[in-house]
């Protein structure tokens, strides 16, 4: 579903990605995990087609599609979607209204027709309940005065909205507590099928207990320096990542 | 240097006032006051007067009453108004409004209309007595290539309540010279909402004069330059009396080669122990050629009083807009949805609700976004 193939990028005129390759097959999840400055969050920017992230090499398929290629809101409409690790706040812009245009944005683009207000409330009611999140939340600007474990419920909410092929979770763990980690890795875990795929970038092994990662990646140094199965989350949390430096 | 005298009509009684006129002219930028809008450029134009307007203006909103206009028995000078001259030589009509002790007045709705091509000049009285309120919209809609002037005098007396909206909406390349001064009674209260849309020139002095203890008044403005559009404001707040208090939101929205000026002073005098002001302005550039002159100004000749104000100037948030087209939203919805709710912040305090969905759908429609009415209908199915 996603092919990455040495990609390289650089922000602020400083590179950063240096011919990382992936390969994430539909129905799979993987867990790309590394040290602090390694190039993961620029890879999530990338894929996600921010300004400012110049690609200077290599390239990215998704569903024989030329990623790069695309503007963001092209990106988003064939099924990909970026967690924000700092979601941004949009004073005076509802939940509610912004949910919905992006939703209606996404399927005027793919051809579809518009959904109306009394079946995307509906949808809203069940997707909210699913998050554990309150109504009243619809009502008030997008991220505005959130707390981060609210902010990072509200980006699995619209995941689910949004219902994406190819999920980029950043950080989506980050700030949470043990209950907001489960409700988050639920709603992780209800996309999981055989039509979609998901990349978690992680610091920690603690997410990987409730979604079970198919694959596990060290980036560091702006590549994939080893792969492995979930075992490899296991030792990189007991040793850390010095020793691949070493090896 | 004067201006070419056979341009200007001739009224019987106001000889003295267009005499003073045609020596003044129009300011120019070397004029402190007038720095950021040179209106020299006037001089040479030429515009016949227009005739009174029709008492009954255009319709009014749902649930507002028709607020007609009247012709003026005595014309008056607004001294120190760089157009009291011109406004007197030839204001002819205006709105007045007069209410005793306790009355109380529900909405009403005047729309002035100025010719296209031609000049017309008003001059309006509000006095609200002890107690008394009142509610009032005023639109004002100059004609294309037009030349008008606005008085509105104001007085409240102790205790009174007005709601003021003002809303220029002139076409282009009209001239829209303005005064409004308002002098506000002990414990009186005045909210004063400006929107100002035009596709001209427009020159406003607000003058607000705090003049009772325990005084409020509350002023929120909308500017929205695009095109080749000037709008200039001049906001001064005088804190007089003890425990006066003054809130200001402005929000300016500056698009295409528009210029925004917004001048706005708060001065607490010596005496006005207590006093409480909160300024607060903020503008968004559109376009490499858009222009923003914002000057805040606080003097303050009296000790223990609380003074606030913060100022900034900035173009849309590229993390906002990239988040919101990361979503879906194409470039142009993305910084429309921007643009409405920066200026929404100003339209949510319209306390009318037909008058702020008026409002709304016409930004959304210079935007060209999708139906706001949408967005409030999906939020009362919630409700």
């Amino acid at each position: 579903m996603l092919v990455i193939d040495q990609l390289h990028a650089r922000v602020e005129g400083k590179d950063i990605l240096k011919g990382l390759s992936l390969r994430v097959g539909a129905g799979e999840v993987h867990a790309i995990m590394g040290p602090n400055g390694a190039g993961k969050s620029t890879l999530a920017h990338v894929l996600a087609g921010r300004e400012g992230y110049e690609v200077t090499a290599g390239s990215v398929r998704f569903l024989d599609q030329d990623l790069l290629a695309m503007e963001p809101e092209a990106r988003a409409a064939a099924g990909v979607f970026l967690g924000f690790q700092y979601p941004v706040e949009i004073p005076g812009v509802s939940n509610l209204y912004f949910l919905r245009a992006a939703l209606n944005a996404q399927r005027k683009r793919r051809g579809e027709s518009e959904i109306d207000a009394a079946a995307f409330l509906a949808l809203m009611r069940d997707k909210l309940k699913t998050m554990g999140m309150d109504r009243a939340m619809l009502q008030r600007g997008v991220n505005e005065g959130f707390s981060g474990g609210e902010k990072k419920r509200n980006e699995i909410l619209q995941m689910l909205v949004l219902e994406p092929r190819l999920m980029v979770l950043d950080e989506t763990d980050s700030g949470l507590d043990i209950d907001a980690l489960k409700v988050v890795a639920e709603g992780i875990n209800l996309r999981r099928g055989p039509q979609t795929a998901t990349v978690l970038v992680t610091h920690y092994q603690r997410l990987l207990d409730h979604v079970k990662p198919d694959a596990v990646h060290v980036l560091a140094g702006g590549r994939i320096v080893r792969s492995g199965g979930p075992e490899l989350a296991l030792e990189l949390e007991a040793r850390g990542y010095a020793w691949l430096d070493a090896a | 240097m004067g201006l070419p005298l056979d341009h200007w009509p001739v009224l019987a009684g106001r000889e003295a006032w267009r005499s003073r006129w045609i020596a003044e002219g129009f300011p120019r930028d070397d004029h402190e006051a007038f720095h950021y809008t040179d209106l020299s450029d006037l001089d040479s134009r030429h515009w016949p007067l227009a005739g009174p307007l029709p008492v009954d203006g255009p319709e009014t909103l749902p649930g507002l009453a028709p607020w007609p206009l009247e012709a003026l028995a005595a014309p008056g000078l607004a001294e120190d108004w760089a157009f009291a001259a011109l406004n007197a030589s030839y204001a002819g009509q205006g709105l007045q409004l007069q209410l005793a002790a306790d009355q109380r007045l529900g909405w009403r709705q005047a729309g002035l209309r100025t010719p296209a091509g031609q000049q017309l000049h008003f001059q309006h009285r509000l006095r609200l007595g002890a107690r008394a309120e009142a509610q009032v919209l005023i639109d004002h809609q100059g004609g294309a290539g037009g030349l008008s002037s606005h008085w509105l005098e104001i007085q409240l007396d102790d205790g009174a309540q007005l709601t003021l909206v003002r809303v220029q909406d002139d076409a282009a390349d009209h001239q829209h010279l303005a005064l409004t001064r308002v002098q506000l009674g002990r414990d009186s209260r005045l909210h004063l909402i400006t929107l100002d849309r035009g596709q001209g020139r427009a020159r406003h002095d607000l003058q607000v004069r705090l003049a009772g203890r325990g005084a409020e008044a509350q002023l929120d403005g909308l500017y929205l330059p695009a095109g080749r559009q000037h709008l200039d404001t001049q906001l001064s707040v005088q804190h007089q009396a003890e425990h006066t208090r003054s809130r200001q939101f402005h929000r300016g929205i500056a698009a295409d080669r528009g210029v925004a000026v917004f001048n706005g002073q708060v001065r607490v005098h010596r005496g006005a122990r207590g006093s409480d002001s909160d300024q607060k302005m903020a503008h968004l550039l559109l376009g490499p050629a858009a222009r923003v002159n914002a000057k805040p100004e606080l003097v303050i000749d009296h000790d223990e009083v609380k003074c606030a104000h913060g100022a900034s100037t900035g173009q849309l948030d590229a993390a906002a807009l990239h988040y919101l087209r990361s979503r879906g939203l194409a470039q142009s919805e993305a910084r429309a949805l921007l643009v409405a709710a920066f200026a929404g912040t100003v339209l949510e305090r319209l306390p009318l609700e037909a008058l702020r969905r008026r409002e709304q759908q016409v930004l959304l429609q210079r935007l060209g976004a999708a139906a706001p009415l949408e967005m409030l209908a999906l939020e009362e199915a919630l409700a």
